[in-house]
């Protein structure tokens, strides 16, 4: 079976199995998570913003204070989502950047295809470690599509992905850029590699509590720390 | 503590104690008097006074010594860790408390004496029983009753029990083949000229005869002649550079301090050098910039006003006419401090930290300054020339905040009460500052919602926090909704428990007893008439209430009483005053949706997911009350 049709299946139940909570309660539940975990994967001090919902419509806010970057989000209870990139100026804010999702319009059937193909299980059969590591990049630590902002955020190693239509994926992804700290960043790396190698093996969806962990084994140049 | 490896770690300053916190945050501000302390350490024979100001980093040296001399105490005696407010007697029963644990420990021949029959009615040889009635492990009616009653025998029998402490000191000295090493801590939380300060005298003396560090109040260097201290080698430790301030300030701030290097430069300058009143400074910046609305300077306008409000408001003020004499000579002479019956001045404003003093230019001078924090409340002619407000208008200038009027000088666009004003950077800082000294401002509850969530909403945090409220209901309200608050992100645990202070009362007892049960957050109300005592005997517990998540609510006319007895205590809190037209803040249809969310949660059969309903329930029928019985549905 050929390496990109195999890679195709997994990113499909990576989506699935990781960002894609359904009702609204598991929605909700899944954000606080994600809200909570920035404080500690970031190491920051500021607690996050509540969410609000009104309508079916959850809303929220993310600092991140030392980039003077802030982000609103709003998720719709269809595909559609909005998040705005506010940048701090010293005595104002300026929208920058608006990443919307409008599933009115046409995007490429990706599951479709592969419902259509239905070769799911020979796909998990040949998974493979490589695989896993593949995806992840693709979807959240090294998007093949993405933007770096130039100014006034000079850091190549943040990237935005672009094309990205599940709102937490999306979100989840920021939450690896955003991260400033090199070690750990790679130390989540690991993580998430080996907890979707695993979870989709076993066809099992990822509490938001196990994704929104914190990676344990910091590697330096001397050893684990 | 836990300590976050690259990222932010903010406390209230409290000491450094593990290798991890070492490893993260430490920063040699006293290289001199680490050194000459762990020289003492490793070679020294006779007692030294390490003396600082409160916040100066006495407990961390300390520790850092030891740690760098690999040599740790043989005992460590906590002045600081009983409920009581400390007599004589009391002082002796810590002292042999810990002399008999050493003892037993090394498995010295106590037998000859029969203390523990005589003081306990035990077996002559029952020393460990003894030690155990001293020093109870679990809290009970009876342990407590037994603790008392041997205390007072103590006291009743005090020349007696130094003889005892002596003899045991000198044969856990045999065994151990070298001077007895004592650390003596938590004397720098008596207040001077204090009836527990007058009653340490003895102790002080005593255990003179050991090889004794004495870590005090730098108020306590200056000792009369011919007192017990008089004649003990003495270290200080002085004002940081600004230099090593900054530095440490950049290792709180971890990997996010460069975006703010000339932010934190400001800071260190109106920390006056003191380690603990930078990170307070540093942590309530971090606290302003939340607030979208304020620019760069009027965040470290707004952190300079809050900690000035922290340690300062209803602070009892030394005299105008010391601080200005300071202020002009930047030196106090050092027979200032032994003015009998001086209590409001000299000694006064060195143990409040209303001024900072640095080292000794001779025999009978050392070098002081005003704390940065409170000048303005004495001399504002004096402010333009002072270095705090230049680094301000430099910071201001280099920022492009502002711009220069036709008088030359740089005027800056601030938010005041909705309205925008123009003025003079450093007016605007007086005007702040100046509303401070005499009476706490009203925060806004959002702020004040954030600053609570944030101590409230993690189990990893230790914050203590004062809300002084005006109107009991209001009070109430607030707290349920804090608490519901606090379980929406993840649930915890919390008591709330009222504190009836009051001759005959025992306030202090009861709040014992309450933090040895196993619970997140503790929540005091304070009642009563509140004596002196108790609250003095409150303010030297400071150290016991580290670990610890407190919010006390004390309501607004009992604070200003309150707050001149907690010199120690207040660098631990913060103070937030509960105004009632703000807690209209507090939407309906925000309670609404955290309460339908709640009511989800409630079905995954989390244990306290019923007390959150019922507090947000609480909030909702009094915010209609107080809406004259308006339909919020």
């Amino acid at each position: 079976m050929d390496d990109e049709i195999i890679r195709a299946y997994l990113w499909r139940d990576v989506i699935r199995l990781g960002f894609s909570p359904s009702s609204t309660k598991e929605r909700k539940c899944w954000l606080r998570e994600y809200q909570n975990s920035l404080r500690y994967f970031w190491e920051v001090d500021s607690y996050p913003a509540s969410l609000s919902e009104e309508r079916g419509i959850i809303k929220a806010q993310i600092n991140c204070d030392k980039l003077n970057l802030c982000l609103d989000y709003e998720i719709k209870p269809n595909s559609n989502f909005k998040a705005s990139f506010l940048f701090l100026q010293q005595s104002n804010v300026e929208l920058i950047l608006i990443h919307d999702v409008d599933d009115n319009y046409y995007t490429f059937p990706d599951q479709l295809w592969l419902t259509m193909d239905n070769r799911r299980s020979m796909a998990v059969r040949n998974y493979s470690q490589d695989h896993a590591k593949a995806v992840m990049d693709g979807l959240i630590f090294h998007p093949a599509v993405h933007l770096h902002i130039a100014s006034p955020i000079d850091n190549h190693e943040i990237r935005i992905g672009g094309g990205i239509n599940n709102p937490f994926q999306y979100l989840f992804q920021l939450r690896y850029q955003f991260c400033p700290d090199e070690i750990k960043r790679q130390a989540e790396r690991d993580r998430l590699i080996a907890l979707f190698f695993n979870a989709v093996r076993a066809n099992s969806p990822i509490a938001a509590s196990n994704l929104m962990a914190q990676p344990r084994n910091l590697r330096t140049e001397e050893g684990s720390l | 503590m836990k300590r976050n490896r690259f990222g932010i770690n903010l406390d209230q300053g409290v000491p450094l104690l593990t290798e991890d916190d070492f490893d993260t945050l430490y920063v040699d501000c006293f290289n001199k008097t680490t050194e000459q302390l762990i020289s003492w350490i490793k070679k020294g024979r006779q007692p030294l006074l390490l003396g600082g100001q409160i916040g100066s980093g006495k407990s961390t040296i300390v520790a850092k010594a030891i740690m760098d001399a690999s040599l740790n105490p043989d005992i460590t005696l906590h002045f600081d860790r009983d409920s009581i407010n400390l007599d004589a007697g009391d002082f002796w029963g810590i002292i042999l408390t810990e002399f008999i644990k050493e003892a037993l420990e090394k498995g010295i021949d106590l037998s000859f004496c029969k203390l523990p029959q005589e003081l306990g009615g035990y077996r002559p040889d029952q020393w460990e029983v003894l030690y155990y009635g001293l020093h109870p492990t679990e809290f009970s009616m009876d342990t407590y009753a037994t603790k008392i009653s041997l205390r007072k025998k103590i006291v009743d029998n005090a020349g007696y029990i130094e003889e005892i402490v002596n003899e045991i000191g000198k044969r856990i000295e045999g065994a151990l083949k070298h001077r007895l090493f004592i650390l003596a801590s938590g004397l720098d939380k008596f207040q001077p000229d204090s009836a527990a300060s007058f009653a340490s005298q003895s102790v002080f003396q005593n255990l003179l005869k050991f090889k004794t560090l004495y870590e005090v109040n730098a108020v306590r260097l200056f000792a009369r002649p011919g007192s017990p201290l008089d004649s003990i080698e003495r270290l200080f430790i002085p004002i940081a550079k600004r230099e090593a301030v900054v530095e440490m300030l950049s290792k709180r701030m971890g990997i996010y301090a460069k975006p703010i290097v000339k932010e934190l430069g400001v800071l260190a300058e109106w920390s006056g050098g003191n380690p603990r009143q930078a990170i307070r400074l540093l942590t309530h910046f971090e606290t302003a910039k939340k607030n979208r609305k304020l620019n760069k300077l009027e965040r470290i306008a707004l952190a300079i006003h809050e900690t000035e409000k922290d340690y300062f408001a209803f602070a009892q003020k030394p005299s105008d006419q010391l601080m200005k004499a300071i202020m002009r000579t930047e030196k106090i002479n050092s027979s200032l401090f032994l003015l009998p019956g001086d209590k409001d001045t000299a000694r006064l404003a060195l143990y409040g930290n209303w001024i900072l003093i640095d080292e000794m230019l001779d025999d009978i001078s050392w070098k002081a300054e005003i704390n940065p924090l409170v000048k303005a409340a004495f001399d504002r002619s004096a402010m333009p020339e002072q270095p705090e407000i230049k680094f301000l208008e430099q910071y201001a200038g280099d920022a492009d905040i502002g711009v220069i009027g036709t008088d030359g000088q740089r005027r800056v666009h601030v938010a005041d009460g909705g309205k925008g004003q123009e003025k003079i950077s450093f007016e605007i800082l007086y005007d702040i500052i100046n509303k401070n000294i005499e009476q706490p401002l009203p925060t806004n509850l959002s702020e004040m919602f954030d600053a609570l969530s944030g101590a409230l909403l993690s189990k990893d945090r230790s914050d203590r926090i004062i809300i002084s409220y005006k109107n009991q209901d209001a009070a109430k309200a607030a707290r349920n909704y804090l608490f519901a608050k606090a379980n929406t992100y993840e649930y915890q645990r919390y008591l709330h428990v009222i504190l009836e202070g009051g001759a005959n009362k025992q306030p202090l007892q009861k709040l014992e007893e309450i933090l040895s049960q196993d619970t997140d957050i503790y929540s005091f109300e304070f009642a009563g008439e509140w004596t002196k005592e108790q609250l003095e005997a409150l303010d030297k517990q400071r150290d016991d209430f580290l670990n610890y998540q407190l919010l006390w609510w004390i309501p607004y006319g009992a604070l200003d009483k309150y707050l001149p007895h907690w010199i120690q205590l207040r660098q631990l809190f913060e103070i937030y005053v509960l105004e009632d037209e703000l807690l209209g803040s507090i939407s309906i249809d925000e309670i609404n949706a955290d309460l339908a969310f709640i009511n989800e949660l409630a079905e995954n059969g989390e244990d306290s997911a019923s007390n959150v309903v019922t507090n947000f329930k609480q909030v909702l029928k009094y915010l209609k009350k107080v809406r004259k019985g308006e339909n919020y549905g």
